[in-house]
């Protein structure tokens, strides 16, 4: 069935399907079976550019044996166009969880100086061969490496004159010229649907910053109120406390009077040391529910979100393949994430040059993330004041940011340390490994 | 008159005033209690006190509006602000007192800082 009016007809069903197609994910699943079976591929790989991290990210791997069942609905398919409409509706599990895909998904490539500088002039806007023996860069090398193939072909993908990402083929072929209809498309479709979901997660992002808001004005009433009240109580208490010392030498020591006294005076002491604690203050917290998440994913979108507020932050994400899960409320540990991140955008004063460095790793018991920035950090003896309710030094904040943050650790029963680094702030979160629990093999 | 020395107390609590007095005339002060700002200042041309004890936090004027008239008027004489909480430390204002102690029912400390403010001279 190979051959030039297989591909014509593909790249109709092709045409269709990119028309249809509104999920970005599900596209991956639903496109790339076609090129598989257009050009007779034995192996495809599809990389996406994260503008945000200046980086590639692996986002499918598949393998000819896995697509047959769909090769036998093409080769059934009767009516132009309904095999299209069976990729649109098709359940990607299956293809999901073959352990190609997985494999090449859980390649993480670090995002780093490094390895942008290495992998950046890779890109170029052709379709080109590639063999491994003839590549300097590590990076392609372990990708083809863990393909299992000497040499590929590279199909870039494009629009808006940049690069949304890369397919890499093999085995290589000759008719490139037909992949290139195939790969303009697919580039502008995954960089629309890119756009969609970045307005998406924008409208997200401002609805539950409109609920934090109302939330955190709450908190704010509550927390003034209960400090004048502990302020009153504390007050009182010292003369009462002290008076009563002083009455205590009046009193005749009877039984009971040594008893009543023992009393009172243990219920003033009690009463003295809760307002010694006005930092006690309550997150109205709603339940937390903790599974097993994918950090990758999480710091993603955290940063997504973030950098809707200034898109020229670059982020760099490092994290260790044996962090890459933690057990965690997912909500909240976004809003951890969105919040420091938040924090160092608003405390960066220039221009441009604002960067944020995740690291993750995993240390006995603990899996550890580091986020960094070089937005000037804060004075040494303001560190410990900086998580503390109601302590800003923005006109516009409230001063809760930071101390939501320690809450949700703390129901995590992780630790966060801030620490001045060279020109910024570092936080240092540790959140421990459950050690009863398992972690299910699962990345979304 | 005797040479005692004179303290005045001004806090808006009155059991911490009565407790403040009794503790100091035990040391052997003679101690003048105000209940507010107006009264301490009225109060405090008429009797010269030699320390001055001020709590911050009061309703009408502030303990900080009585510091500043009172170093304006006699900037010898030693004043000790004392409040519940310590965030107002930072207060520039504060700098300009002699010193800052938070409130307790245990007055050791403020004593101490009293014995050490009055024996300077
Ligand atoms: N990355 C950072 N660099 C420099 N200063 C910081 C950083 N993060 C926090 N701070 C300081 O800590 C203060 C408290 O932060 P927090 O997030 O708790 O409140 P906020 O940001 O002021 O208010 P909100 O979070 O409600 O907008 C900030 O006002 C800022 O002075
Ligand atoms: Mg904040």
């Amino acid at each position: 069935m190979h051959n030039n009016s297989n591909i014509k007809n593909l790249l109709y069903e092709f045409s269709i399907l990119l028309s249809k197609e509104t999920d970005l994910r599900h596209l991956y699943f639903s496109a790339l079976p076609i090129l598989l079976l257009a050009f007779d591929f034995e192996k495809i790989v599809l990389f996406k550019y994260s503008k945000r991290k200046l980086c590639f990210d692996p986002k499918i791997g598949l393998e000819k044996e896995s697509v047959s069942y769909i090769k036998e609905m093409w080769e059934k398919s009767q009516n132009i166009g309904s095999f299209a409409n069976y990729l649109l509706n098709f359940d990607i599990t299956e293809l999901y969880e073959t352990d190609f895909n997985k494999k090449i998904r859980m390649m993480n490539i670090p995002c780093n100086e490094i390895t942008r500088s290495i992998l950046n002039p890779f890109i170029i806007k052709e379709i080109k061969n590639i063999k491994i023996n003839e590549l300097k860069n590590r990076h392609v090398t372990h990708i083809l490496k863990q393909m299992r193939i000497e040499e590929a072909l590279y199909i870039p993908l494009c629009a808006k004159n940049s690069t949304v990402g890369f397919i890499l083929a093999s085995p290589i072929i000759e008719n490139k010229q037909e992949l290139l209809s195939f790969s303009a498309m697919l580039g502008l479709c995954m960089d629309s649907l890119i756009s969609l979901k970045t307005i998406t997660n924008l409208e997200k992002f401002i609805e539950s910053n409109k609920e934090e808001f109302i939330h955190k004005q709450k908190l704010y009433e509550i927390g003034k109120t209960a400090s004048t009240i502990t302020h009153e109580t504390k007050n009182s208490l010292v003369g009462i406390i002290g008076l009563f010392q002083k009455l205590k030498s009046f009193v005749e020591k009877t039984e009971k009077s040594t008893k009543y006294i023992n009393i009172i005076e243990s219920e003033l002491s009690k009463l003295y040391r809760f307002t010694l604690d006005i930092n006690k203050y309550s997150r109205n917290s709603s339940a937390t529910y903790k599974e097993f998440v994918n950090l990758n994913e999480l710091v993603d979108k955290a940063i997504e979100m973030a950098t809707t507020i200034n898109s020229d932050f670059v982020f760099s994400v490092c994290i260790d393949k044996k962090a890459s899960t933690i057990y965690a409320d997912k909500g909240q540990l976004e809003q951890v994430l969105i919040n420091i991140f938040k924090n160092s955008i608003e405390a960066y004063n220039k221009k441009a040059g604002g960067t944020i460095k995740v690291i993750a790793r995993k240390e006995d018991g603990f899996i550890v993330i580091k986020i960094r920035d070089n937005s000037g950090g804060v004075k040494e003896d303001k560190l410990k004041e900086i998580v503390k309710p109601f302590y800003t030094t923005k006109t516009y904040g409230t001063g809760l940011g930071l101390s939501i943050v320690g809450e949700i650790i703390k129901e995590h029963n992780g630790i966060m340390e801030f620490s001045n680094i060279n020109n910024g702030l570092e936080c240092t979160i540790k959140l421990p490994i459950p050690k009863n629990k398992i972690p299910e093999d699962k990345n979304e | 008159m005797s040479d005692k020395k004179k303290i005045m107390i001004v806090d808006d609590e009155d059991a911490i005033r009565l407790l403040y007095q009794e503790e100091f005339e035990d040391e052997g002060y003679e101690v003048i209690a105000c209940k507010d700002g107006e009264e301490a200042l009225e109060k405090f041309q008429k009797e010269k006190p030699d320390l001055v004890v001020l709590d911050i936090a009061m309703p009408g004027m502030s303990g900080l509006d009585v510091l500043g008239k009172i170093k304006e008027s006699s900037p010898n004489t030693p004043v000790i602000m004392s409040t519940a909480y310590s965030h107002y430390k930072q207060d520039f204002y504060t700098w300009v007192a002699d010193a800052y102690i938070v409130k307790s029912p245990d007055l050791s400390q403020l004593k101490e800082k009293a014995d050490e403010l009055l024996n300077k001279e």
